[in-house]
């Protein structure tokens, strides 16, 4: 278990490395950076002093080592559109909003979906299998933009029972919640059905059943946590869609997370601030990702012993 | 072998179970009987596909779902029949006072549980023994089934065994709560010689010891000489011939068992397809008209095809008797 967790740990730093990397080269690939921190009017002479200022003249590993020894210490440089804040301290006032929605929109897919996934499973080729589909067809169908702009405009505007924008209570969470999960209901709810189905066909369930397990505890002890294993693995990827969906979402909605302050950063060029939404968004990503491989182990202990 | 061998606790009366596959309904248990005293041991043979496996599963009600459907016969135990149970009543039953160890013991655990829950899990369902002695009762159970230093194996997981280990804790599953019939479906398919013949000997000690009645599937009819005292030779899921085991080895009367017996395999007993009995067994869901065993059989005639034979008794009659299903029997040369 500690081999297996330190070797996680070590790939996940490793990730998180790269991922410096390309956030620095893109960051110096779209353009020079100089650009935007000057008037249209400037002259080589003073773009050159701007440069010298930044170290933009250095030569580029020593410009990536200084950004990642800051980047390590949370520092990501000041942002160019707010004057007086810094880069990460932007982050770090949006990123509780989009934790909120996002944790609320992915346990909530989460309870969705595992139970309809298995049910659907047990009840193959029956109407609530049907349903399941109908559910799946449509969450994998339907772009969450436009879900959400239906959503607001029937259950906010048409009847008003919920709030059409903004952060607040829970009643502020349904639609945006809605609108990013549906999506991964569907997957992770078809992923749970056939990893159902799989296990159901096994003969230690069969041997359950012989020993007369009642049917519920077959399905929802011996079943259940084997077949759990696969959605779990996806439970990665589905942090990683409700990340970057919330940039989508949370404009919808206006909801001041993360996302909203990415289309900002974005609109205003404020390279500093992008960058630092892309990496908290990556470090998100990767903890996720960890928390998954440690709960994999806690899941299947094939894994714990190896 | 010195055992005694009691009244009648199981009657198996022309039991049938449907299949609904992609290949059609068909019946791969279909009319079959047999008995079982207390302490008896039965063998039931067969080729791969004739319906063992599917047989045993229907005494406990546990079917392939939602394919399988049994839909004729009784199945009286203790005097009552077992089709007539509500699903809650067969739990009791299903490993309580009827227990089975299936075919393939590197499947048969749950890899995720540890072997000491899955032991407990049948004592606790069954027997009224407080939490803190389950474990307890876990470990004999262990230790009867030959596990060495079973203290220490009931905390670990199934993939942290060998096959043979696997079979003896499925082994230990089922006798944990000291059923009344062990059913044991091709316990030696799955293993190498040296370990089949240590379960087969397992088998037997406890056998002697508790006086359990053991239903026996296999594909060898050289283990059956040696464990079973009445046999029922299986074909395209019917009973074919039953008998006492050494009438039957004596005096083969089908002509399938007289080919079975021919073909029992002297060395290595582990290939499932090793009967050199020409052709395949027919589909079940595409069977002929007549004698289902008529393609393969070199003693066929016209009426073989016009009907299938009514079980015609070769010795005795009742308790004992030495039956088979085939036209042949009528013949006083046979
Ligand atoms: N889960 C299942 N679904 C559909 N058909 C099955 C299933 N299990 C067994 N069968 C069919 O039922 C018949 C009898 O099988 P089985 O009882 O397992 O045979 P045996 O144990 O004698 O090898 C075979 O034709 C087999 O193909
Ligand atoms: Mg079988």
């Amino acid at each position: 278990m500690q081999r297996y967790l330190a070797r996680r740990i070590l790939q996940s730093l490793i990730t998180l490395l790269a991922i410096s990397v390309v956030v620095f080269a893109l960051s110096r690939l779209s353009g020079n950076p100089v650009d935007a921190l000057l008037p249209d009017d400037a002259t080589p002479e003073e773009a050159a002093i701007v440069m010298q200022e930044w170290g933009l003249d250095r030569p580029l590993h020593i410009q990536y080592w200084s950004f990642l020894r800051n980047a390590v210490q949370g520092n990501l440089g000041d942002s160019l559109k707010w004057p007086g804040e810094t880069a990460m301290a932007m982050v770090w006032q949006r990123l509780p909003a989009t934790l909120q929605l996002g944790g609320f929109a992915i346990i909530v897919s989460t309870l969705i979906a595992i139970p309809i996934g298995v049910l659907a499973a047990v009840n193959k080729g029956k109407w609530f299998d049907g349903f399941g589909k109908l559910i799946a067809l449509i969450g994998q169908a339907v772009p969450s933009f436009w879900l959400a702009i239906v959503l607001i405009w029937v259950f906010a505007v048409h009847w008003n029972v919920f709030p059409t924008s903004g952060r607040g209570g829970l009643e502020h969470m349904v639609l945006p919640a809605i609108a990013m999960g549906w999506y991964q209901v569907a997957a992770l709810m078809r992923l749970t059905r056939s990893a159902t189905l799989e296990v159901l066909d096994n003969e230690y369930i069969k041997l359950a059943r012989l020993k007369g397990v009642p049917e519920w505890r077959v399905i929802w002890v011996h079943t259940l946590r084997n077949a759990a294993i696969t959605p779990l693995t996806y439970f990665g990827v589905i942090v990683g869609y409700i990340f970057t969906g919330s940039v989508v979402i949370e404009t919808v909605f206006a909801w001041p997370g993360t996302g909203l302050l990415a289309i900002e950063a974005i609109r205003a060029r404020d390279y500093t601030v992008v960058q630092a939404v892309v990496l908290t968004f990556a470090v998100v990503f990767i903890v996720a990702n960890l928390i998954v491989d440690v709960l994999y182990a806690v899941v299947d202990p094939r894994i714990r012993y190896t | 072998m010195t055992k005694t061998i009691g009244d009648t606790i199981l009657r198996v009366e022309d039991l049938q179970t449907e299949l609904r596959t992609k290949m059609g309904v068909f019946k791969a248990v279909d009319g079959v009987s047999f008995t079982l005293r207390q302490g008896e041991t039965l063998g039931i043979v067969g080729e791969s596909g004739s319906g063992k496996s599917m047989t045993a599963l229907s005494l406990l009600g546990v079917l392939p779902k939602p394919a399988g459907k049994i839909v004729g016969g009784r199945v009286m135990f203790d005097g009552q029949d077992l089709l007539t149970k509500s699903e809650q009543q067969m739990r009791r039953i299903r490993g309580g006072s009827i227990s089975m160890v299936l075919q393939d013991p590197q499947t048969s655990l749950n890899p995720v549980y540890t072997i000491g829950s899955q032991v407990t899990e049948a004592i606790a369902l069954h027997r009224d023994v407080p939490r803190r002695s389950r474990i307890g009762r876990a470990i004999d159970a262990l230790r009867e089934v030959h596990v060495a230093a079973p203290e220490q194996r009931v905390k670990d997981y199934p993939h942290q065994m060998s096959g043979g280990m696997k079979q003896r804790v499925s082994g230990a599953i089922a006798i944990s709560c000291e059923p009344k019939i062990l059913i044991a479906d091709e316990p030696t398919t799955a293993l190498d010689v040296t370990i089949q013949s240590q379960y087969l000997r397992l088998l037997r000690e406890i056998q002697d010891r508790s006086g359990l009645s053991v239903i026996f599937i296999t594909h060898d009819f050289g283990i059956v000489a040696n464990m079973c005292d009445s046999v029922a030779v299986m074909y395209a899921g019917r009973v074919v011939e039953y008998g006492p085991v050494r009438d039957l080895f004596n005096n083969p009367r089908h002509p399938y068992t007289r080919a079975l017996l021919n073909s029992v395999p002297t060395m290595d007993r582990r290939v499932e397809r090793l009967y050199s009995i020409p052709g395949q067994p027919p589909a079940l869901w595409d069977l002929p008209k007549g004698c289902h065993f008529l393609p393969r059989c070199p003693f066929a005639e016209q009426r073989c095809e016009t009907a299938y034979p009514p079980d015609i008794a070769a010795v005795g009659l009742g308790a004992g008797a030495h039956t088979a299903r085939c036209w042949k029997l009528e013949d006083p040369t046979w």
